[in-house]
């Protein structure tokens, strides 16, 4: 059996992984210890415990060595929106310590959880708690994305569930999000960890921790009807109704957390946090990298209401068709409408794009069926130089004016819907070649097992090369 | 004695002087002014306007509803009667804000900031709001300028504590409304003149109201302060025009003046209902000469007793004459290598400024031996959003932050029209400088929020530091004649401060919203195309012969 090498497809891990295996001794072989082989290092780094030690390692020693760095990061407005910042977190929790509401004036938008949550257990103050909070975080978003990918996969694969790690850990926009201590880490390993239970087909986790997530950022709401589908089909024939059981536990436990947060702050924070996100009012409006900003700094004012409800109308519709169209693997349909809310929500940061990326990571079939990988690669090193220098031009020297920064997010959210929509034809292509292989390995033997190219997707390349066959999207339309 | 009443008019408290003043006569309206000389130690001139009226409430007198004006101005009173207004203050001030804290602040104590500020006690009842935005628009087309809020989120409600009350009158609330980007000009003048009853043509009045005079000097302040009668009490309508003038000519020379060169007019005829007039010079050295010489009295001002030379206007000697002034021996003036500083100061900058970020540096020090308690206070425009968490306070290079007893702090709510308003409560140690650092942000505006002239930058009120353990200065003890605490001022201000805000491009909506719609259309027809197309396969064996083979792929759905 070949190696996957055709799944190698980002080579940058590697790189980063190269730099982990730098040899610390000059010539390990004479060493008499077997920990300081470079071999065994090399090996013990490529197995997932070592990726996940090495994401740690990286992330502790940026924080404490270099914590000026993470100290200029949290103030970056690609990195955190006044949504999502610690800045604003400590503000907030200062305030709440005062004896006051910090959702009274027009100060802080987070979630009252994470107020309770940095006031009472992880105090906001203390540098060491919350970056060791930081660090575990990613650590279990990590976690959470090989749990997804072996409830996919049932054969062990080492290489690749490594492989999937060090795609979140080391992907710059994972790392740098952590390092700013931005919150949309947590909520990443919120929807990471519920999109994990689901996969495994726990409902009760699941729709805990969705409405966990839905309650810090709401945007994960519309990933309940995929998630409800995951767990119809993982949940098996035990259960009479998986989905309504989904749903009923997800609005009990909203209710749950509503009802805790009701008793313990005022109701105020629902305008505060959830109405400057989602309702008629996006109020803040700092730049961030999303397509939100400047639309509605530029808006007239008797257009506002009508497009607000436009934009988060167009989060809304694609749920139905993406649900209808990719039933048959709840998953994908997850990983597309996460695409989109990336891209799309409110108040993006890079960190979402992190989790989308992450969770591609865990569809290797999907990535290999990529019509363009590379372009989507390019142009994210492309805006990710542009986006702090225009940033710069505008808000620091104030030499530039905002249409700089707004061409850059302009060229970021082009590219990352451009790359949703590849992946969205990629799935579909693969779920073609998966259909067409099944019925020809059907015609061609009969005794043969239709579902041996699942394990093999080397197989199913090598006779679609060999036919010459290949997938296209036609005109006419399914309807 | 007549005069030492009136200097208990000035300087004293109004429930005070209310009390020493009652007339016999329980509704006669009664008239005073002055006017303030008071040289500063570089070379120029402090000069204040005061005209005070007392008035008492008519509406006790018949059954029916009625009231009369003899010296009082109906359009001045009327809304505030209407709108149940126990006290108001207004006042422009400009020109002021490198100099407000030193020794040349201004004369009269309740000037504000710089710019246009607006405040009072409202009594309490039904649509207060309404009837304070009511009293602003009346009285803000009274003054030629726009004293109304463009929303009623621009009334401050907070700053009762630092503007108490002079009328024990219970159940008020306090409002106040700042315009720091206004300005004095000469459309203030004649409705200024037009609520005195001299109306500008006798008496001091006849001094002030000549724009081409007032309005060349470098800095001006005029305000007006009314406490209505409340029931059958008396009331009292102040006001007054302060400026600086320069004494020293251009080219250098002695500050020598008088009454005529200073306005280009004889001392005028007093005005026949005057019940006081006169001419007040604050002498800080000896070596000022004046001719004829006034009445010369020891008085307590500003911390300090100084002496105050006096002449009533209302002589006939004086009447068409003129008061010279100047310095012996002083041949050409040479400018102090040093002025003592004033006991307290406080400036405001912009430190670690950034397009869209800064920090208010404010700078408290004392020159005193002892420690001052004050409530330092800023009002702030909903865009201007601080950090709180991030505050210090500094003395030296050393954090303090135990010399902060209580913030209060109560944030606007953008993107509403409102404001931010900040009192530290603060301890100001001995011989030092206090610093206290603010950092703060600046949110977007959205297009149509920026004014027409958006890269002008916007203006930010005064900071105002409350001094809390002020005495009365009319007390005056035998053995001090310095204490910096024996004060009415208990209110020191800082500069305005002009902040730009980083700007979108104005020429822009239509092409944004083009621009980010065709990037959503675009998205939302790749992913119509992917979702609702049909996908199936094609064979390509060899190039000569292509067979192309479609298949409707077998679609789960």
């Amino acid at each position: 059996m070949l190696s996957s090498s055709r799944h190698d497809y980002f080579p940058v891990p590697v790189l980063y992984l190269a730099f982990f295996q730098s040899p610390t001794k000059p010539h390990p072989r004479d060493e008499i210890l077997p920990v300081m082989d470079l071999a065994t290092i090399r090996t013990s780094l490529k197995s997932p415990q070592g990726v996940l030690c090495a994401g740690a390692a990286i992330r502790l020693a940026l924080f404490l060595g270099i914590p000026s760095l993470c100290h200029a990061l949290e103030r970056r407005p690609e990195l955190s929106t006044p949504l999502t910042s610690f800045r604003s977190l400590k503000e907030g929790v200062f305030i709440h310590d005062q004896g006051s509401n910090p959702y009274d004036g027009g100060v802080f938008f987070h979630s009252p959880l994470y107020l309770l949550f940095f006031t009472y257990i992880v105090p906001v103050s203390s540098y060491l708690l919350t970056l060791l909070l930081w660090t575990s975080v990613d650590i279990g978003s990590a976690i959470a994305l090989v749990r997804i990918w072996k409830s996919q996969n049932s054969k062990r694969n080492e290489r690749k569930v490594s492989l999937i790690l060090a795609l979140f850990l080391f992907n710059p926009y994972t790392l740098l999000s952590c390092l700013a201590k931005s919150t949309t880490s947590i909520d990443n390993a919120i929807l990471l960890s519920a999109i994990a239970f689901a996969a495994t087909g726990q409902i009760t986790g699941a729709t805990f921790l969705l409405a966990l997530a839905s309650h810090a950022s709401l945007y994960p709401l519309l990933l309940l009807p995929p998630l409800a589908m995951l767990l119809k089909q993982k949940s098996g024939t035990h259960l009479a109704s998986p989905v309504l059981l989904t749903a009923v536990s997800f609005v009990l436990f909203c209710a749950g957390l509503t009802g805790i947060i009701y008793l313990t702050a005022s109701q105020s924070w629902i305008e505060q946090s959830w109405g400057v996100m989602f309702s008629i009012n996006v109020n803040d409006l700092t730049p961030n990298v999303g397509m939100w900003w400047y639309f509605f700094t530029e808006m007239f004012d008797h257009f506002r209401t009508f497009f607000l409800g436009v934009f988060q109308l167009h989060n809304l519709i694609y749920v139905a068709p993406i649900c209808l169209r990719l039933s048959d693997d709840p998953l994908f349909a997850i990983l597309i409408q996460v695409g989109i809310i990336s891209t799309w929500k409110s108040y993006p940061a890079l960190g979402d794009m992190a989790v989308w990326a992450g969770l591609l990571g865990c569809f290797p079939d999907v990535v290999s069926n990529l019509r363009h990988p590379l372009f989507t690669l390019t142009v994210h090193l492309y805006t990710s130089i542009l986006l702090p220098l225009l940033h710069s031009l505008w808000l620091l020297t104030g030499t530039g004016n905002a249409n700089f920064f707004y061409a850059a997010t302009m060229v970021y959210g082009l590219n990352a819907s451009l790359a949703v929509v590849d992946a969205l034809g990629a799935g579909l292509r693969l779920q073609v070649k998966k259909q067409a292989t099944d019925a020809l390995l059907r015609e061609e033997s009969e005794d043969r097992k239709s579902d041996g190219y699942e394990k093999d997707p080397e197989m199913m390349d090598e006779i679609w090369e060999q036919k010459g066959w290949s997938v296209v999207q036609f005109a006419s339309s399914i309807i | 004695m007549l005069l030492s009443s009136l200097s208990i008019l000035i300087f004293a408290p109004i429930y005070h002087g209310l009390a020493k003043r009652t007339p016999g006569k329980s509704h006669d309206d009664a008239f005073y002014e002055s006017l303030t000389l008071h040289p500063l130690p570089d070379g120029r001139m402090s000069v204040l306007f005061e005209f005070e009226t007392i008035f008492s409430s008519s509406e006790s007198l018949s059954s029916i509803p009625q009231s009369h004006h003899s010296l009082t101005p109906p359009s001045l009173l009327l809304p505030l009667k209407a709108n149940n207004v126990s006290e108001l203050t207004i006042s422009f001030t400009s020109g002021w804000d490198q100099i407000r804290s030193s020794s040349s602040g201004l004369l009269n104590y309740e000037s504000s900031g710089g710019g246009g500020e607006i405040r009072g006690w409202l009594k309490d009842g039904n649509d207060i709001e309404n009837r304070w935005n009511a009293v602003t628009n009346a009285l803000g087309g009274l003054f030629c300028a726009g004293l109304g809020s463009k929303d009623l989120g621009d009334n401050v409600r907070d700053f009762g504590n630092i503007y108490r009350p002079k009328l024990d009158v219970t159940n008020t609330s306090h409002f106040l409304l700042s315009h720091p980007e206004s300005h004095l000009c000469t459309e203030n003048l004649t409705p200024f003149l037009s609520l005195l009853p001299s109306k500008g043509s006798s008496g001091i009045s006849a001094l002030l109201s000549q724009p081409g005079i007032i309005f060349s000097w470098e800095s001006q302040s005029e305000g007006i302060e009314v406490l209505m009668p409340s029931g059958d009490g008396q009331g009292r309508w102040k006001g007054w025009w302060e400026g600086v003038i320069d004494l020293v000519p251009e080219k250098g020379g002695s500050r020598r003046t008088s009454i005529s060169k200073m306005f280009n007019k004889k001392i005028p005829k007093p005005f026949p209902e005057v019940q006081n007039s006169v001419l007040r010079l604050i002498v800080e050295d000896e070596g000022l000469q004046a001719l004829p010489s006034g009445l010369a009295k020891q008085e307590w001002i500003d911390g300090k007793i100084r002496k105050v030379l006096e002449w009533d206007l209302q002589n006939s000697t004086l009447i068409g004459g003129d008061i010279e002034f100047w310095w012996d021996g002083e041949d050409r003036f040479q400018y102090p290598r040093t002025i003592d500083p004033p006991p307290i100061t406080v400036t405001r900058t912009v430190i670690d400024r950034v397009a869209s970020d800064g920090t208010f540096q404010i700078i408290l020090s004392n020159q005193d031996n002892y420690e001052r308690k004050a409530i330092y206070s800023e009002i702030w425009p909903w865009w201007v959003k601080g950090w709180m968490s991030e505050v210090e306070l500094l003395v030296g290079n050393e954090q303090k932050p135990e010399l902060l007893d209580n913030l209060h702090y109560n944030p606007s709510t953008p993107p509403k029209i409102s404001t931010t308003t900040l009192h530290f409560y603060l301890t100001i140690p001995a011989n030092s400088k206090l610093i206290l650092k603010i950092p703060f942000t600046k949110l977007t505006l959205k297009y149509t929020e920026h004014r027409p002239d958006a890269e002008r930058g916007i203006e930010i009120s005064s900071g105002v530091l409350t001094l809390l353990d002020t005495l009365p200065e009319s007390q005056l003890a035998e053995s001090e004649i310095f204490n910096s605490r024996r004060t009415g001022r208990k209110r020191i201000y800082t500069n305005r401060l002009l902040l730009d805000v980083p700007t979108p491009d104005f020429s822009m909506p239509y092409n944004v919203i083009i621009m980010s719609s065709t990037v959503m259309a675009v998205f939302f027809g790749l992913m119509q195309g992917a979702l609702t197309r049909k996908w199936g396969w094609v064979e390509l064996p060899s190039v000569a012969e292509k067979v192309v083979k479609a298949d409707d792929g077998k679609k789960s759905d």
